[in-house]
């Protein structure tokens, strides 16, 4: 299984409320396959870490096992968090 | 009793007009594009430069869920001119279907209140859509219109758009629209599309009937959309230059906010007045008192205008301030609280 860690900002999708809360367990040994256990465990949840055109939504961050990446095809063991970067306004 | 929806840039706010209390942060951080209603659904379309667009519907204003699957074009997302759905920028509900208009530029409806939404391929596959652009607030549906089987559908900066047959082909309807950006003396063939339409009303008894603020002007039509008719008599807006567009049904009286210019986009002389027309917008004058008499250089996006048909009238303006009229348009007050910047209102 892999852990997932997701954002405080996608709380008003999940109806988590704190950092306990948003970890998520999945099976999967790439990103894309990670994120298709997320949404399996949280319907709604994958079109907001990936857009349309199957690439990660530009402004946030992929850690897989610690490691930066957009790359959906990246191996995964044990965990992968999404942050948001810092942008926006 | 009635509740005012406040979208902004950063959140949702409930407002009650009667004692003026107001709701905590709804979806928070989440610029709010539209709000909706359908069956016992409220709906707000949200968004998220992080995340992207998505669709929250509640039955008592306190719950919010998030549906599963909003708007999305399904295209192979390795295909070359792949589409994604940006944003969610406009709600319509009908007797049969809840219609979604949504950035970049495309037209989806639902049969069961939001939960699940179809492609309108008539629109979205459109034959002229190589020719699409899009204008300074992006390429977007943003308004829908429908009477039956007739539906319109406003995009910017490509036109005005007409079904007869319920939503299944379209055709562009914009003779009497001048081409935004060229002086007339220079277009020498009016081309198809490129027509900057801002906002469209229709008239509830009269399908054939549309009001336009466009880029270019105010206009109506009288015969569905083949002819446009310039009609801004009074006000004081350079080329007729605004957002938005509202009709109120009790009265039938019209509302818009005239700014300075395209190159401006501010009220003139820092007047900020909304303008009312009594006859169908033959004739405008600013709508009843109220105003503020220091200066105030603020305006009211296409969405962040609605009118109800009990009299009320709501204007939310770009420096998070909210106007009420409750006797269409006689008199008006501004709510106390500030908000960020407010794209959608709606009259709950």
């Amino acid at each position: 299984m892999v852990t997932v860690r997701l954002p405080a900002g996608l709380d008003a999708v999940t109806g988590f409320t704190d950092a306990d809360d948003r970890v998520v367990e999945v099976e999967g040994d790439d990103i894309a396959s990670v994120v298709a256990g997320v949404e399996v465990a949280l319907p709604g949840v994958a079109g907001h870490l990936v857009d349309g055109r199957g690439s990660l939504r530009p402004h946030l961050l992929c850690l897989a096992d610690g490691t930066a990446t957009r790359d959906l095809d990246t191996p995964v063991a044990d965990e992968v968090r999404f942050l948001t970067a810092v942008s926006g306004g | 009793m009635t509740t005012i929806a406040i979208g902004t840039e950063k959140g949702g706010f409930l407002v009650d007009p009667a004692d003026e209390s107001v709701s905590d942060p709804l979806f928070g951080g989440w610029k709010v594009t539209a709000f909706g209603r359908s069956g016992d659904h409220h709906l707000a379309a949200v968004g998220s430069n992080w995340f992207g667009p998505g669709i929250h519907r509640s039955t008592d204003l306190d719950t919010w869920t998030a549906i599963d699957a909003p708007p999305n074009y399904g295209d192979d997302p390795e295909a070359d001119g792949a589409r994604e759905v940006t944003a969610i920028w406009t709600f319509q509900r009908d007797r049969d279907w809840l219609w979604a208009g949504v950035e970049e530029a495309g037209l989806f409806r639902s049969g069961d209140d939001g939960q699940t939404w179809e492609s309108m391929p008539g629109f979205n596959d459109h034959r002229t859509r190589g020719d699409w652009g899009p204008g300074l607030g992006g390429l977007c549906a943003h308004r829908v219109v429908t009477h039956g089987d007739r539906v319109y559908v406003a995009a910017s900066a490509v036109g005005v758009f007409r079904s007869d047959d319920g939503g299944a082909t379209f055709d562009l309807v914009n003779d009497g629209i001048p081409v935004a950006g060229m002086p007339p003396e220079e277009v020498r063939e009016r081309p198809e599309t490129g027509y900057c339409v801002h906002r469209l009303e229709g008239h509830p008894d009269d399908p054939d009937r549309l009001y336009r603020q466009d880029h270019m002007g105010v206009f109506r039509s009288d015969d569905g959309g083949v002819t446009w008719v310039r009609h801004q008599s009074g006000l004081p807006a350079e080329m007729g230059f605004g957002f938005m567009m509202a009709r109120e049904g009790s009265t039938g009286r019209l509302f818009t906010q005239p700014l300075h210019s395209d190159g401006q986009r501010l009220p003139v002389d820092g007047a900020f007045r909304i303008y009312r027309s009594d006859d169908d917008g033959e004739s405008w004058a600013v709508s009843g008192t109220g105003w503020p008499e220091a200066a105030t250089h603020t305006q009211v996006l296409r969405g962040a205008f609605d009118a109800d048909d009990d009299g009320r009238v709501v204007a939310g303006t770009t420096a998070g301030t909210v106007w009420l009229t409750e006797d269409a348009g006689d008199s008006w007050r501004q709510l106390p609280h500030t908000f960020p910047r407010i794209g959608a209102v709606a009259l709950w």
